[in-house]
C-alpha cells in the first residue's frame, strides 16, 4: 500500500475516534474549553515532537501567515463543529461534515491545484451530494 | 442553526487543508501544525478570557489533545505525496468511524 495511503487511513481513523470522544465529553467540559484544550494538547504535542525529533526549521514571513491563517481557520472550523454537536446527534452532524469536506476539498483541489477530474471522482462527489440530502430530510 | 454550523465548519475546515497541502510541499507537516496551534490556543483562549469562561477539567481533555495532533499529523504527512482530492475524501471518511461509535455509545 502507498504510505500516503497508509497515513490517510490511520489518520482518518485517529480523528474519528478523537472527535468520538469529543462528543462525549462536550456536554460536560463545554464547546469552547474542549476546542482549547484540544488546540494546547495539540501545541504541547507537536512542541514535545518537534523539539524530540529536532525537526525545526525557520519559515519565512509568507509561510508563516499562511500557517497562521490555518490556525484560524482551523480553530473556527473545530469550533463550529462542536457547536453543531452541540445541538443534534453526532450520527447526523459527522455524515454530514464529512462528506461536505469531501466534496469541498475536492473541488479546492480541481480548481486551484489542478488535479485531475476522473469519472469515478465524479461519481464520488455526486454520491457524497446524495449522502448530503438523505441525511437532511 | 446546528446547519449552519455544519456548513461553516466544513468550509473552514476545507480552506485549512487545502493551504495545508501548498504549505506541506515545502515545509515538515509538524512545522506547519506548530505555527497553527500556535495561533489558534491564544485565539480561542482570548475569547474564554472575554466570555468569563468557567473551565471544567475532564482527564479526556488530554486524550483529544493528543489524537487531535496524531490524526493531523498523519493527515498532513499523507498530503506530502498524496493529492488533496484522494487524501481529503479518505479522511473524511473518520465520519463513519464517528458515527459508528455514536449509534453503539
Amino acid at each position: 500500500m502507498k504510505k500516503w495511503l497508509t497515513y490517510a487511513i490511520l489518520g482518518m481513523m485517529t480523528n474519528g475516534i478523537t472527535l468520538f470522544f469529543a462528543k462525549v465529553i462536550l456536554s460536560s467540559s463545554g464547546t469552547y474549553s474542549l476546542v482549547f484544550m484540544q488546540f494546547l494538547g495539540g501545541f504541547l504535542c507537536v512542541s514535545a515532537y518537534i523539539f524530540i525529533k529536532k525537526i525545526w526549521k525557520s519559515m519565512d514571513l509568507k509561510e508563516i501567515l499562511l500557517a497562521s491563517t490555518c490556525g484560524a481557520f482551523s480553530s473556527l472550523g473545530v469550533t463550529f463543529f462542536y457547536l453543531a454537536l452541540n445541538d443534534t446527534l453526532v450520527s447526523v452532524v459527522a455524515p454530514i461534515r464529512g462528506s461536505g469536506f469531501l466534496i469541498f476539498t475536492s473541488l479546492l483541489g480541481f480548481i486551484f491545484l489542478k488535479e485531475k477530474i476522473t469519472p469515478k471522482k465524479l461519481i464520488g462527489l455526486i454520491l457524497a451530494i446524495l449522502a448530503i440530502i438523505f441525511l437532511t430530510i | 442553526m446546528w446547519q449552519l454550523y455544519t456548513i461553516l465548519a466544513v468550509l473552514f475546515m476545507g480552506f485549512n487543508s487545502f493551504i495545508v497541502k501548498k504549505l506541506v510541499k515545502t515545509l515538515n507537516p509538524n512545522i506547519v501544525m506548530f505555527y497553527q496551534f500556535m495561533l489558534a490556543a491564544p485565539l480561542i483562549f482570548s475569547y474564554l478570557l472575554l466570555s468569563n469562561w468557567d473551565f471544567v477539567f475532564n482527564p479526556l481533555l488530554i486524550f483529544i489533545g493528543l489524537g487531535y495532533f496524531a490524526s493531523l499529523t498523519l493527515f498532513y504527512t499523507s498530503l506530502i505525496k498524496g493529492n488533496l482530492t484522494k487524501s481529503g475524501p479518505i479522511w473524511s471518511l473518520n465520519l463513519i468511524i464517528t458515527a459508528i461509535l455514536g449509534l453503539f455509545f
